[in-house]
């Protein structure tokens, strides 16, 4: 049982594309110019071709329980290559540590290091990132922002309460308010 | 069977990782997990096939990878994320309501600084005489990032949004 089956086997190359179909709509002629929608693209176009390699075979077909087991793994498959790709991903394109060092890298000599955070990103700077991170809060629907101040959304004490008992969980000291 | 090896599999790996991370307190806990992950995991094959006599192996593993997957992500949310660490600092003002002058003087400077200090604690960077260097490991580490960058096309994406996306201030 440790030799996949055709069903198993299809999902890993799949899997194994999700990356690939990035790069290919990331560069060149099939480059799309949206951010997020490249993710997206990647992502159906690796399920559209698990899927086209599992329904062109013939293992599907038999419809027992050996087959349906195994498109249940494929699918679990599928989704850990899917979201193990998006965490490397995102980390690489807005990864903040990750874009202080290229920043840092790209200075000729040591900086003043406010001055720097002012202006990281060449045309950017921890200004526009906080604003960033803000949209990030108000577009998922976690707050909302009321003129100068930023509140909690409607809806938003259950995420909160989950949040929290994930820091505890993970042992990380919360944020204060200080 | 299988299904419930992953899942028995899983639980395991979910009682081990908070008492792994309280006992042994690494600064980045990923490598950890992934190490407890893969032994708990040749251990619960080898158990599962052992007690139900047959296991499909794939199928299992497929389970217990993915829920795997998803507590890695978890944890690096809660690890490093600036949004989680503003909602959170939000979410424990009693009227859950912060003026967003004092979020970003307060708070958010302060974990930009927080990031600075792990590349300098990390070895990336370097203090010399008030002025932050990098080092040649954060040079080769930069290097490897931008090639990562070129192939996915990323050279000029930094934010979610973009400075010229309407902001809430």
């Amino acid at each position: 049982m440790v030799i996949p089956s055709q069903i198993i086997a299809a999902s890993f190359v799949a899997g194994v594309s999700v990356p690939l179909f990035l790069i290919i709509v990331s560069r060149g002629r099939f480059r799309v110019s949206d951010f997020r929608n490249r993710f997206r693209y990647a992502s159906l176009l690796a399920i559209g071709l698990w899927l086209a390699i599992v329904l062109t075979g013939s293992e599907v077909w038999r419809l027992d329980a050996k087959a349906v087991g195994d498109m249940l793994a494929g699918v679990l498959i599928i989704f850990s290559a899917i979201l193990t790709t998006l965490i490397v991903w995102l980390l690489v394109a807005t990864g903040v540590s990750v874009n202080l060092l290229v920043s840092l890298a790209a200075k000729p000599g040591p900086v003043e290091i406010d001055s720097w955070l002012a202006d990281y990103g060449g045309g950017f700077g921890v200004d526009d990132l906080f604003r960033d991170r803000l949209n990030l809060l108000c577009s998922t629907g976690a707050a909302v922002i009321d003129r100068s101040a930023v509140s909690l959304a409607q809806g938003s004490r259950i995420p909160a309460a989950i949040l929290g008992a994930a820091m505890l969980y993970f042992n990380f000291q919360k944020p204060t308010t200080r | 069977m299988s299904l419930l090896t992953g899942c028995m599999s899983y639980l395991t790996l979910v009682l081990a990782v908070p008492l792994a991370i309280r006992l042994a307190r690494p600064q980045n806990a990923i490598p950890m997990i992934l190490t407890i992950a893969i032994v708990i995991h040749l251990a619960g094959t080898l158990a599962g096939a052992a007690w139900f006599g047959e296991l499909d192996y794939w199928q299992a593993a497929a389970v217990y990878w993915f829920a795997t997957v998803i507590l890695i992500y978890a944890y690096g949310t809660c690890y490093r994320s600036l949004s989680v660490q503003m909602f959170l600092i939000v979410a424990r003002t009693p009227s859950r309501k912060m003026d967003l002058q004092s979020l970003h003087d307060v708070h958010f400077r302060q974990f930009m600084r927080d990031r600075v200090n792990a590349l300098v604690n990390g070895g990336r960077g370097e203090l010399r005489g008030g002025l932050l260097a990098i080092t040649p490991a954060g040079r080769s580490d930069a290097a490897r990032l931008m090639a990562a960058r070129r192939l996915f096309g990323l050279s000029e994406v930094r934010l979610y949004y973009g400075k010229t996306a309407d902001g809430p201030q």
